[in-house]
Order: structure tokens, then C-alpha cells, then sequence
């Protein structure tokens, strides 16, 4: 009875043509990481990378580098957060302001910040360590914006004053009251920046330290179908912690990562 | 004189009936109102009418005409929805010029019809505000000119005053009357608000789960509820459980006499009963009179026009409505003698 | 077990009572104000330095390694190098060079293609959003578009360049399709190593980032809106045309915008495809700070002050254009 811009059948080819474009791809992908050369197909390619120590090197380097940048980034950002949503409300426009700052200096441009002002020490600047200070800086936003959501949708003013009147200090009130509450935005701020520290090529491919993007790339230079796998392995944990971001952070959808 | 015909229409959603079978006409002119509470079919009969959902069964016919199968767009009829109707982005006089633009009405006539519409709605000097700068009450206004201003056939208003403050409600429920009259225009409206029908309606149609369950005047709906349900959703009534007697004479579950009531003449002995009274319609006395029961004042509430008195009879708890200074006869805790016009009170079968 | 810390902390909570039940210990009024005063003073510096406790780390972190370091691009595109390695003064020398031909391909590129995607993003993106999650689109698909887009926006950088190459590469899947169907494509001059391979694959994760940014506007798309354009007489094409475009024209315009940003700054996924053979700005920034090319981080700074006055632009432009929309909204 209604009219509409799309006919039924317009839009359902519409959707199609769409599904095609961003499946075939992926299929492409796993098709092609299985590619054993000339017309064989098996996984023997999952097989050489799992037995590659680079492979088991530079995704524990990634691996290690996101826990570090995780719980730092918590560190600061949860009382930060809390603050701001108790008692600092009018901070929530500095953070803001740092948030868009962050899309105004885009890693590109952050890194060549960084090496131009940090020359040293050298435990600091030569290690991988010193992405962590960029991935922080990089996840910033995105932790904020999801820990600033689950704390929002506290009534922080009475449960503190709750837990004051029965006692509690400033230490108890954050790990025994405010961090239970938030533990799923907890969560998915952690599976976000698991996924942006594991998919983060620029600081490291411009600062020339071997991580897991690094890695896949470098040997998407030789051997096309390794890196195939590679790729369809690292999508899949990027995939994963996505999907868990969505279930944990209530359907809040998030962006972030390298591009 | 059956201008817009309902025939035989009824809505299902698969298993679900939302509307059973309904006819109903309207004359040129008329205001009929749809009144039930949610959920009763209301609005899927306005719907229906308005051309955005299909019936299962029947037909929509206007001027004799079959307008079932024109989509909404093509139906000639204005509506004016619950809230939120009027277009963002353009100010109050594009929004009731929009009709007439889609039309390709411009220019001379089409601000004749402006000017016109925007006295009648008192909101000249608003014309050329934003939706989001007029309050609840102006919007409605305009999405009253708005659906006006393309001299519709049939006038459909989906609960029009449900979202607004009770005392822009009152305002403005009798504009509408006033501009409803005054352009002559067939008018179905729908509410859930059964003082708000028997105040502008010409007809009312009381609608329980799907069903119509009587039509008729403001005044046949009140004074002769045709079911327990229209009795009891119309106005506040006390209803009582009996059982007929001989000629007129029922006896009251928790009376100690029976009590003669003229409409209850029709029906056989021993047949189960409801008796209703109107709150208006009971008579009480400060000492005993014939005809008259006793009671006992257990309750008093100052309602502003009325004072409410709470009267227990028997077994029974009544209610009854006195004006003024009358209520300050019968102190609470007191006894009271409580008389019924015979003619008045309105009987009907008990349904299960 | 409360810390030392933990107890004085709570006293310090507390004085606000402790300052309020001395007004009520009868004495004089005017010592009553004083401690009151005194009170409200200590009360105020706990919380300033709570504010410090709590806020500071993160406000400290943020200033070391992302306000000063952006300074010190900005400062770095317009310092000359001093004699010996020490300090000189300013100089416009940096600015000049980017005006060498390279550069202003690589910014002319970098624009055509954030442009062009950031357009294709919209117009495909919006479409979709529309096909699926508008009135009358079908009701299962709507919480897996979310979903998807939500993972196909981050979806990006290495893996999705390879998940090209394997697509559309010269021995890719669908490359060996359409030749085995007479059509070549490679002969006929694409390439998904150049600036129209880029176009394709910079979609992939702009499409999805518009259907998330536009779906909360098409949710504020009101059903009543629709019906009453409809009641009116309009038909479909005429109420987008003069009402439900323009409603959504903010929202469209600043998620192009934002779009456009988003394509800008992208650094992995073009490196990926084209190992920085491309001239793009971000590639040549990469190029120059790496040392591969030329090894002038003056330069490097020049060419990222010109990134990030792009992006204060877009950014600006966003905001203007988000403000706009919000006036109707209710």
C-alpha cells in the first residue's frame, strides 16, 4: 500500500549487490590462503606459519604491546572518567577537546611528532615500548568515549555517597563499587584496543619495529599465500573481539583501528 | 445521506483479530467519535479509513465511491496524528502550504487559503515560526490547518489531543468542534478519552476489543449503556448485581428490599441482572423517606465542581455526586437515606 | 582495611558535615561564619587536588605525547635549521618545498581519493542504510548490518589490502573470472595498485562507517512524517524531495565530511597495496620519516602540518554542520 522510493525488488538487488562486494573479498581471502600452488589446495600454509618463529615472535610482541597499552590505558582512564562524571563535569569538554584532537593528528602525523621530540633515552625510544605510548594515545578516544557510556549509565552521585556513608574511602569506592558496575565497559574498552593494537601497522611500520601487521605485510611481499592466512587469522581475532565489544558493550558500536 | 461507509471491514493479523467485521456510516458534516480503550481496534479502523493499512475484509467507501484500493495519497482525506506530524524542517505556513504545493497549488489561492486557515486556528501571527518553537497545543493547531487546507473529504484526528496538558486539552478539543462545524467537514476522531467524546461528538461509537459495543448520541451512550462495558467505561457509574422480580421490582444482592425500577420491566423473573446507577441520579435525605434506603456516610471528596460522597447501603458501597454546598448536610460517619428515580436507573443483562 | 590515606580522605569528605553541625553548636555567629568560610576553603583545595589525583595522570599522559608532539610539528614545519645542529630561528623554506611537484600531486591525489570515496561512501553507505534499516526494510537484516558495519569499519590496513590483492589483483578470484568471460581487466588500463584500485578498496571501510553514522538520523525519522506527506498527497519522490532530505541533509553532509577525514589520514591500507609508491601525503610523510627518500624531518613536519590543517578544517566543518542539524531536533 505505501509507496516507496526503493521497490521491494530494487532494494532486495541493492542489498545482494552489497553482500557481493564486501563477501567476495573475504572468500577471495580464505580461498587464496588455501592455495597450495598450481591447482592443489590444502592448509598446508597455516602449517609453515605456525611452525615460523617470526610468526610466533611479532604476534606475541603485538600481543604483549596490547596488554601493556590495555592496562595502561585503564589506569588513567577509569578514575579520569569517574572523576569527570562525579565531580568535574566541566572537564568533559577538555577530554572532548583531546578527543578531537586525537582525529586531528592522526597517527601519520602523531608518529612524526614523536620521533622529533623523543630521541631518547634509549631503553624508551629503541624498544617497541614506545608504540605503547602512541597506542595509548591512539585508543584514547574510543576507551573514553566506551568507560565515559558505562559509567553514565550509573547513578554515580548516590552509589559514592552510599558507599561513603557506610565507611568506604576513595580506594574502596573504585574497586569495589564503581569497577564491578563497569566491568562491561570494561571489557569492551579492552577488546577494543586489543583489536586496534593487533591491526596497528603506521607507528610500526614508520618506526621500523616488527609487529604482527608489520609482519603480515612483509611477507605479503613474497609469499601471497601465508599472508592470506595471516590476514584471515588476524581478521578473525579482530572479528572476535569486535563481536565481543557489541555482546559486552550493549550494542554500542565503536570505531577504531588502522586504516 | 451515507457519506463515509466502513462496510463489513475487519483486520487480522494472522491469528490475531484485531478488528472483527464493522459497518459503520457517517453523514456529511458529522463528527463521529471511535472511543475505547487501547488496544480495542480505534485506531485500525481509522487507519483502515485512512488508506495506510489494507482491510482483511470489506471495503472504505466515500460519496458511494470504493476508495479501497486508492493508497492514502490519493484519498482526499486530512489527518492529524497523535504528535509530532508537522515537518521539521519547514515553518508552520510551508507546513499547511504543503499539501497544496503537492498539488501544484500556488500563488494567489493558495494564500488565500493560508490566510484563512491561519485565523481560523487563531495562529496568525505564528505563521512563519518552526514547529520546535511552538508549544504542544500551537503545533496541533497547525497540523489541524494543515490537514484543512487541502479541503479534504473526511477529517481524521488519530488521539490529536492525547499528548497535551489537560487544560490546552480542554482549549483546544473545543477549537476543533468549532472549526469542525464551521467548515462542515466529515469528521471520524479517535480517543480513549470518553469525556473528551461526549463533548464534541455528534456520534459516538464505543469500541471493546475489536468489536463495536453500541452506537448512538453522547446522550444514548450515557443515559441507556447498551453492555456492562459501555456502562462502565462512559462516566462513572455504581454498579450493582440483581435479580428480576415481578413487574419491574428487582432484588439488590446486598439490599434488604427489592426496589422497583421501570426498565427492568422487560425483563423475566429470576433473569440475573446489572443495575446502574449515575452518581448524579441518587437523592439523599438527612432522615427517613418512603421509597428511600438507609445508609451511612462512609466518605467525603471535594472534586471542585462536585462533592463525592461514598454511601454504604446494605451491603453495598455507593457512590454519589452533589453540588455545592449540599454535601455539607451528610457529615461523614452519619446516616443517610439514599433514593433512586425509578425511571432513571438503567438495567442490563449481567453478562457472565 | 582502610589506608592511612583512605581515613584522611574520608575526614575531608566529611568536614562538609563537620561545617554544618558547628552552625549548629549555639555560639556566636560570627565565629560560626569564619570556620564556616575556613571549611569551605579546605574543602575546595581537597577537591582541586583530587581533581589532580584523578584526572591529572591521564591529562599529563595526553599532553607528553599527543598536544606537545603535535606542537612540535607545527613548530618543526617552520624552524630552520641552526649552524651545527643548533637552534634556528623560522623560516617559510619547509612551507616552499611542499609546493615541489611530488607534494602537490601527493596532496592533489590525496584529496581526489578521500574525496571520491568519501562521496562514494555516502551515497552507498546511505543507500544501504536506507535499503535496510528504513520503513519497510526487511526487519531480520538490521541488528547483522549493524553488526557487520560495525566490524567492517575497523576493517582495514593489511589484511583488507590482501583480501583485495587475492580479490583483484592480476591473478586474483575475480580477475580470472572476468577474463575467463572475455573481459580483461588489467588491459584495460585498472590496476588495483593505482589510484583507482585505492578507490575500491578505501570503500570497503567507508561504506560501512556512513551506514553507522547515518542510522541514528534515519532512526529520528519520524514514521508520523512519512504518513503525513503520504496523507497529504505526496508521493514518495516528493516527500524526500521536501522533507526527508533535507531533514537528513545535515547528518549526510557532516558524515561526508567526516568521510572524507577518515580517507585522508589513512596510511596502512595504501602502504599495504602500493609499498608507498603512490604519492599520497600520508605515504610521503611515511617515506620521509623512515629516511627512505630523504631524510629532512623538517620536510616531514611540513607535510604533516598540511595533513593536520586539513583535518582542523574537516573537523571544523563536521561540528558546524552537526550543530545545524540538532536545531530541529527536539
Amino acid at each position: 500500500m505505501r509507496a516507496s522510493l526503493l521497490s521491494r525488488t530494487g532494494r532486495g538487488a541493492w542489498i545482494v549487490l552489497l553482500a557481493l562486494y564486501f563477501f567476495v573479498p573475504l572468500v577471495a581471502l580464505g580461498i587464496y590462503s588455501l592455495w597450495a600452488g598450481g591447482t592443489r589446495y590444502d592448509l598446508s600454509a597455516y602449517a609453515q606459519i605456525l611452525q615460523d618463529p617470526k610468526f610466533h615472535e611479532t604476534f606475541r610482541l603485538s600481543a604483549v604491546l596490547a596488554a601493556e597499552t590495555i592496562l595502561i590505558s585503564l589506569a588513567l582512564v577509569i578514575p579520569a572518567a569517574f572523576w569527570v562524571n562525579l565531580r568535574a563535569p566541566g572537564l568533559r569538554n577538555v577530554l572532548g577537546l583531546l578527543s578531537v584532537l586525537s582525529f586531528v593528528v592522526p597517527p601519520i602525523v602523531l608518529v612524526g611528532g614523536l620521533t622529533s621530540l623523543f630521541r631518547g633515552p634509549e631503553w624508551f625510544v629503541g624498544t617497541p615500548q614506545f608504540l605503547v605510548a602512541g597506542y595509548v594515545v591512539l585508543s584514547l578516544p574510543y576507551t573514553y568515549r566506551t568507560l565515559d557510556t558505562g559509567l553514565r549509565a550509573l547513578d554515580l552521585q548516590t552509589l559514592s555517597e552510599a558507599a561513603q556513608s557506610l565507611g568506604a574511602g576513595w580506594n574502596t569506592l573504585l574497586w569495589r563499587v564503581i569497577l564491578p558496575n563497569i566491568s562491561s565497559a570494561v571489557l569492551g574498552a579492552a577488546l577494543l584496543t586489543f583489536a586496534i593494537v593487533l591491526g596497528e601497522f603506521t607507528f610500526a611500520n614508520v618506526l621500523l619495529f616488527n609487529t604482527f601487521a608489520v609482519y603480515i605485510n612483509y611477507i605479503g611481499q613474497t609469499q601471497g599465500t601465508p599472508a592470506a592466512a595471516l590476514s584471515l587469522i588476524s581478521l578473525g581475532i579482530t572479528w572476535l573481539a569486535m563481536l565481543g565489544l557489541l555482546r559486552f558493550g550493549r550494542g554500542r558500536v565503536a570505531l577504531g583501528g588502522a586504516r | 445521506m451515507r457519506y463515509l461507509t466502513a462496510e463489513n471491514v475487519s483486520k487480522s493479523y494472522g491469528s490475531t483479530v484485531a478488528l472483527s467485521p464493522i459497518n459503520l456510516s457517517l453523514s456529511q458534516g458529522e463528527l463521529v467519535t471511535l472511543l475505547g480503550p487501547s488496544g480495542c481496534g480505534k485506531t485500525t479502523l481509522l487507519r483502515i479509513v485512512a488508506g495506510f493499512n489494507a482491510p482483511t475484509t470489506g471495503r472504505v467507501l466515500l460519496g458511494g465511491r470504493d476508495v479501497t484500493p486508492l493508497p492514502a495519497a490519493k484519498r482526499q482525506m486530512g489527518m492529524v496524528f497523535q504528535a509530532y506530524s508537522l515537518f521539521p524542517n519547514l515553518s508552520a505556513e510551508d507546513n499547511v502550504r504543503f499539501g497544496l504545493k503537492v498539488r501544484g497549488l500556488s500563488g494567489a489561492e493558495s494564500e488565500k487559503r493560508l490566510k484563512t486557515l491561519f485565523a481560523l486556528i487563531g495562529l496568525e501571527e505564528a505563521r512563519k515560526r518552526y514547529p520546535h518553537q511552538l508549544s504542544g497545543g500551537q503545533q496541533q493547531r497547525v497540523a489541524l490547518a494543515r490537514a484543512l487546507a487541502i479541503e479534504p473529504q473526511v477529517l481524521l484526528l488519530d488521539e490529536p489531543l492525547s499528548a497535551l496538558d489537560a487544560q490546552v486539552r480542554l482549549n483546544l478539543r473545543d477549537e476543533i468542534r468549532r472549526v469542525q462545524q464551521e467548515t462542515g467537514t466529515t469528521t471520524l476522531f479517535v480517543t480513549h478519552d470518553q469525556e473528551e467524546a461526549l463533548a464534541i461528538s455528534d456520534r459516538v461509537v464505543v469500541m471493546e476489543k475489536g468489536k463495536v459495543a453500541q452506537l448512538g448520541t453522547p446522550e444514548e451512550i450515557y443515559r441507556r449503556p447498551a453492555t456492562p462495558f459501555v456502562a462502565e467505561f462512559v462516566g462513572t457509574a455504581n454498579g450493582l448485581d440483581a435479580v428480576a422480580q415481578e413487574g419491574g421490582v428487582i432484588a439488590v444482592a446486598g439490599w434488604s428490599a427489592p426496589v422497583q425500577v421501570e426498565a427492568a420491566r422487560t425483563f423475566a423473573v429470576g433473569e440475573r441482572l446489572r443495575l446502574y446507577l449515575r452518581p448524579e441520579e441518587l437523592r439523599l435525605r438527612s432522615s427517613p423517606a418512603d421509597g428511600h434506603l438507609s445508609g451511612t456516610v462512609t466518605d467525603k471528596r471535594f472534586l471542585g465542581s462536585v462533592t463525592r460522597l461514598s454511601v454504604r447501603v446494605g451491603e453495598t458501597q455507593l457512590v454519589a455526586d452533589l453540588q455545592g454546598n449540599e454535601a455539607a448536610a451528610y457529615p461523614v460517619g452519619e446516616a443517610v437515606w439514599v433514593g433512586l428515580s425509578p425511571l432513571a436507573a438503567h438495567v442490563l443483562r449481567a453478562t457472565a | 582495611m582502610e589506608s592511612p590515606s583512605d581515613v584522611q580522605v574520608t575526614a575531608e569528605t566529611v568536614s562538609p558535615l563537620i561545617a554544618s553541625s558547628e552552625g549548629l553548636i549555639p555560639g556566636s555567629g560570627l565565629t560560626q561564619q569564619a570556620e564556616g568560610r575556613r571549611a569551605a576553603r579546605r574543602e575546595r583545595l581537597g577537591d582541586l587536588l583530587r581533581t589532580a589525583l584523578f584526572v591529572g595522570p591521564l591529562l599529563i599522559v595526553l599532553l607528553v605525547f599527543l598536544v606537545i608532539p603535535a606542537l612540535a610539528v607545527v613548530i618543526g614545519a617552520f624552524r630552520a635549521e641552526g649552524v651545527a645542529g643548533a637552534a634556528g630561528g623560522f623560516t617559510l623554506e619547509h612551507l616552499r618545498a611542499l609546493g615541489q611537484p611530488q607534494y602537490l600531486t601527493g596532496l592533489k591525489n590525496s584529496v581526489l581519493l578521500s574525496g571520491s570515496t568519501a562521496l562514494l561512501g555516502t551515497l552507498i553507505g546511505g543507500l544501504l542504510a536506507y535499503a535496510v534499516l528504513g520503513e519497510g526494510g526487511p526487519a531480520w537484516l538490521r541488528n547483522p548490518l549493524i553488526a557487520f558495519s560495525g566490524v567492517a569499519a575497523n576493517f582495514a590496513g593489511v589484511p583488507l589490502a590482501l583480501a583485495f590483492v587475492a580479490t583483484l589483483g592480476t591473478t586474483g578470484m575475480v580477475t580470472r573470472l572476468l577474463s575467463g568471460v572475455g573481459i580483461n581487466l588489467y588491459q584495460h588500463g585498472f590496476s588495483l595498485f593505482t589510484f583507482s584500485g585505492l578507490v575500491v578498496v578505501y570503500t570497503y571501510f567507508q561504506v560501512p562507517l556512513m551506514v553507522i553514522l547515518i542510522a541514528p538520523a534515519l532512526d529520528g525519522l519520524r514514521r508520523e512524517w512519512r504518513e503525513a506527506a503520504e496523507n497529504l498527497g505526496a508521493s514518495a519522490a516528493q516527500f524526500w524531495r521536501m522533507v526527508g532530505l533535507p531533514i537528513l541533509a545535515p547528518a549526510l553532509l557532516a558524515s561526508l565530511v567526516l568521510l572524507f577525514g577518515n580517507a585522508f589520514s589513512a596510511y596502512a591500507t595504501a602502504y599495504a597495496l602500493t609499498s608507498g609508491a603512490l604519492p599520497l601525503l600520508p605515504l610521503q610523510i611515511g617515506a620521509v620519516l623512515s629516511g627512505n627518500v630523504i631524510s629532512d624531518p623538517h620536510l616531514g613536519q611540513a607535510l604533516a602540518l598540511l595533513v593536520m590543517v586539513v583535518m582542523t578544517v574537516t573537523m571544523l566543518v563536521y561540528s558546524g554542520l552537526e550543530r545545524l542539524g540538532s536545531r530541529w531536533r527536539r
